[in-house]
């Protein structure tokens, strides 16, 4: 078992994406976030004979009644932009998420409160560790985040036998939240995490020493209130750090 | 078939068709009280409907880097929503015919009927909700806001709809049309199920854009159901619903806002006094009359070339949409779809 801490750095902030082609993680398929020529613009080829996706503007090739009917979808999109922030359940989310469903999910870097545990089978008390992460992150506050909103992540108790990363995640601010079992996130892995609970606004975690590798999620859940954040544990196999 | 002559979507449509149909089995409960809620609720499933939908989803996934069983389940809950928006919509539309048997509420009554659709609606948050349990938090719950999205716009759409039957003598335009059919049609039948697919994709890492496959998908829902308003004026019965059903419930197609202004005279009077009666009491030589008089007119015609613009609009969005994405079966899937939409005579 190794004592060496494992680091790694928080993902930079990037530009948003609000393009399309921008949502679709182009990086996995390109070399630094170019599309690889071989997957450039595919012939479309239809058999209507209305152009193809060569052509500069959108629709020029389209008659005036297209070009009208355009502008019903360009209105419907806008007018849902329009009608935000949704004050409703979804809307708090959003809003906690840093604007997750207004396209920059690298906002959630942001609001991450990241920690790390290689430890022994032992309770290990990171609220120190918590404490000067958040004071750090408080210096750089995320544009997308409401201000304060790190100030409900709880501390956290770690108890694990084998190499462990937890991150937790805070949309909002929370009182009085409890935590689900963590449950993997691969369908054919039914093994969970179950000794999870809240004391305190103290989050504990107990890993099984023979828990499968993996990842491990659960939301925490402010009473009465709904899902406050997420608890995100990977479990690494032996030997991986 | 595609522009080489080879047939792309309809063995896609049958291998996920069959993987949807499973899943839906498996989601559709098999126990008592049965005569009067779970033997109506499958009804409309396994009665066999295109399945464009699930497919889409699931092609999008797999376009996106996912394997199929990845979305089954996900597309298993639109296909179980679909089907119990088709209950209400019949109820609702007073139709005789679905995909060639008698409507739910024609075989069951309008009380039986309409709670198998609620039950079969709420049913279908069971599997996507087991779909969104695989994917990081932040992705699941995107997902479920973005079904929460569509039924809401869904229920928008058909209130339009249900609204200006309400209103006979209400002034509707090709943009209010236009604007329904997005609302109503289109985020269920093509941008709910992209979208999820994408949420499903492994490439991408779940990211999709707030209004990412809004307008390939409002192009291709709208090339599409114009089609299937010509369709359901064409005659005889080899469409599911029963022949020229939509001037029997005097429905506000392109065709219909289309001929209302152009009548005058006599004409209009006529076309008015056969707006603002209830269905029951239209006759078949008004029904005749104003077919008759879209099929003179060309209204039939410049609506079915104006789905055609709006179907070379999809695929314009789909070119742009998909530049970046690997060349695969379910990508030639996609694209082919909008123009498979002008094969079909059901």
């Amino acid at each position: 078992m190794t004592q060496t801490r494992l680091r790694r750095p928080v993902p930079e902030r990037t530009t948003p994406k609000r393009g399309v082609l921008g949502a679709f993680g182009q990086k996995e398929w390109g070399q630094n976030g170019q599309i690889a020529p071989e997957w450039g613009a595919q012939p479309t080829g239809h058999p209507l004979g209305l152009g193809g996706a060569e052509t500069d503007t959108p629709f020029d090739f389209l008659d005036d009644q297209v070009r009208e009917a355009a502008q019903v979808v360009d209105l419907h999109i806008q007018g849902e932009a329009a009608d935000q922030p949704d004050t409703g359940l979804w809307g708090a989310l959003s809003a906690g998420y840093g604007g997750l469903s207004g396209a920059d999910l690298s906002a959630l870097a942001t609001q991450v409160t990241r920690t790390y545990a290689d430890v022994a089978a032992q309770w290990v008390d990171l609220a120190g560790t918590l404490k000067d992460y958040l004071t750090r992150a408080a210096a750089a506050p995320a544009p997308a985040a409401p201000q304060g909103a790190h100030h409900a992540a709880p501390a956290l108790s770690l108890r694990a036998a084998c190499p462990v990363e937890v991150r937790i995640e805070m949309f909002r601010p929370a009182m009085a939240l409890s935590a689900q079992p963590l449950g993997s996130d691969d369908p054919a892995q039914p093994a969970r995490i179950t000794e999870v609970s809240v004391t305190h606004n103290r989050l504990c975690i107990s890993v099984p020493h023979d828990q499968p590798p993996g990842t491990y999620y659960g939301l925490l859940i402010e009473d009465g209130q709904g899902p406050a954040g997420v608890v995100t544990l990977d479990v690494l196999a032996e030997g991986s750090i | 078939m595609n522009a080489s002559g080879i047939d792309t979507v309809t063995p896609l449509l049958e291998e996920y068709g069959a993987l949807t149909r499973a899943a839906m089995d498996a989601y559709l409960p098999k126990r008592e009280p049965r005569a009067y809620l779970y033997d109506p609720l499958a009804d409309y499933p396994t009665r066999g409907g295109k399945m464009m939908r699930p497919a889409l989803c699931i092609a999008t996934a797999c376009a996106f880097g996912a394997a199929p069983d990845r979305a089954a389940k996900a597309a298993a809950a639109i296909e179980m929503l679909h089907n119990a928006l088709l209950i209400h919509d019949d109820i609702e539309d007073e139709s005789e015919e679905r995909r060639g048997k008698p409507t739910l509420h024609m075989l069951h009554g309008t009380p039986i009927a309409l709670n198998a659709g609620d039950a079969l609606a709420m049913l279908s948050l069971r599997p996507m909700l087991d779909n969104a349990r695989m994917l990081p938090p932040p992705v699941a719950l995107n997902l479920l806001h973005d079904m929460e999205r569509m039924a809401r716009f869904s229920a928008e759409g058909q209130a339009m709809e249900l609204g200006w039957r309400a209103n006979p003598d209400v002034s509707v335009t090709r943009n209010d049309y236009l604007q329904m059919v997005l609302k109503k049609t289109c985020w269920l039948a093509a941008i709910f199920p992209c979208r999820v697919g994408a949420m499903l994709g492994k490439a991408n890492g779940g990211q999709v854009t707030q209004d990412a496959f809004i307008r390939f998908g409002y192009f291709f829902g709208a090339a599409f159901q114009i089609h299937d308003d010509v369709l359901n004026l064409k005659g005889g019965k080899v469409y599911g619903k029963e022949s020229c059903g939509d001037l029997w419930e005097a429905k506000r197609t392109l065709m219909l806002i289309d001929i209302a202004g152009q009548l005058t005279g006599t004409d209009k009077a006529r076309f008015d006094r056969f707006m603002a009666q209830p269905r029951e009491e239209r006759d078949q030589a008004d029904v005749e009359w104003l077919l008759a008089r879209m099929q003179d007119s060309g209204a039939i015609d410049r609506a079915f070339t104006f789905s055609q613009s709006m179907a070379g609009a999809a695929i314009h969005e789909f070119g742009r949409l998909f530049e970046a994405v690997p060349d695969s079966r379910d990508k030639t899937f996609i694209r082919d779809l909008v123009t498979w939409t002008f094969r079909r005579d059901h």
